[in-house]
């Protein structure tokens, strides 16, 4: 069975030469460390990169400096990091995309091999948002209503995280008919779904929250097991969990078993 | 990032925190290749 990931995690990492513990380790860091961020300035992973960045700076007592660099799908910073003196000085801040491109990039001039995680900081489920007009309410909805009829979604480019789960979840699980659009982030595609060009966009879930909490979006799927604390503290649920969506789906299937075993047979 | 202001920082633009020390982290980013690789080649998509 294919193994299904929908989320997006930022992933620390240096250069895989990198000891633990260099030596000199005692006066570590002596000059500045760079913190590469495989994004452009103002993305979620840049969000959470900086917020790293300055708890790094607080525990080293020295600035740790910040840059973006950003292209190719996160392969320029990646490249440029594993291929940096293993000396801790150098450290990337990442996204899922890194474990996306190791296959699906062949040709980017390094490996996953060259570097080492050293932390996973955190993580983010994916959502499914379509237009309040969608007739749609629910996952199970959409699904049944993609059934009868292909639909558009709109994700932040090809070979994003939430593009290559989406494709997977759409063709391979919901067997269903959709025509993937992307965008050049994630911005324009919500913009696009706010505009009703597209019938859903798959994004990951800190782009797509402020449209949700606006009501300018209705958020109908979320890839995960459990509530996201993003939306737990609110009073009025403005999304529709895959979990529940599931519980439900499955009382309906178990209730329509009971129906049909008590139902007389024909032949009494 | 054990802080709980930073912690809720993450929480409350979507983000949910995952620690794990360096070993974990190295395992656990294995994983995700291995995984993300199945799906990638599932769907065919290669951006060579």
């Amino acid at each position: 069975m294919l193994p299904l990931r929908a989320q997006l995690h930022i992933v620390v990492a240096v250069a895989a030469a990198c000891v633990a513990r260099p030596a000199g380790a005692q006066t570590y860091p002596a000059p500045n460390v760079t913190l590469q961020v495989a994004f452009a300035a103002g993305g979620i992973a840049d969000v959470v990169a900086r917020l790293v960045g300055q708890k790094l700076s607080e525990r080293f007592g020295q600035a740790v400096v910040v840059e973006n660099r950003g292209g190719a799908g996160g392969n320029l910073a990646a490249k440029a990091v594993s291929g940096a003196a293993p000396d801790g000085y150098t450290i990337l801040a990442t996204t899922t995309s890194l474990a996306v491109n190791e296959t699906a990039t062949k040709n980017k001039g390094f490996s996953v091999d060259d570097l080492r995680a050293i932390a996973i900081v955190a993580f983010s489920p994916d959502v499914l948002a379509v237009h309040p007009s969608n007739p749609a309410k629910d996952l199970k909805e959409f699904i049944a209503n993609g059934k009868m009829r292909s639909f558009t979604y709109g994700s932040a480019g090809v070979g994003t995280g939430p593009h290559i789960g989406a494709e997977c979840f759409f063709r391979e699980i919901a067997k269903v008919q959709a025509v993937h659009v992307p965008f050049t982030g994630g911005a324009p595609a919500v913009t696009a779904a706010i505009g009703n060009h597209v019938d859903a966009i798959v994004l990951t879930l800190p782009t797509v929250v402020p449209s949700i909490t606006q009501g300018l979006l209705r958020g109908i799927g979320l890839a995960s097991a459990a509530r996201n604390s993003a939306f737990s503290c609110r009073r009025r649920r403005p999304m529709r969990w895959w979990r529940n969506s599931m519980r439900r789906s499955m009382r309906s299937c178990r209730s329509r078993r009971r129906r049909r075993s008590s139902r007389p047979s024909a032949s009494t | 990032m054990q802080e709980p202001p930073a912690q809720e920082k993450l929480k409350t633009i979507g983000f949910d925190v995952m620690i794990k020390n360096e070993v974990e982290a190295a395992d656990y980013f294995k994983s995700e290749v291995a995984t993300w690789g199945k799906m990638t080649r599932a769907i065919g998509y290669s951006s060579d």
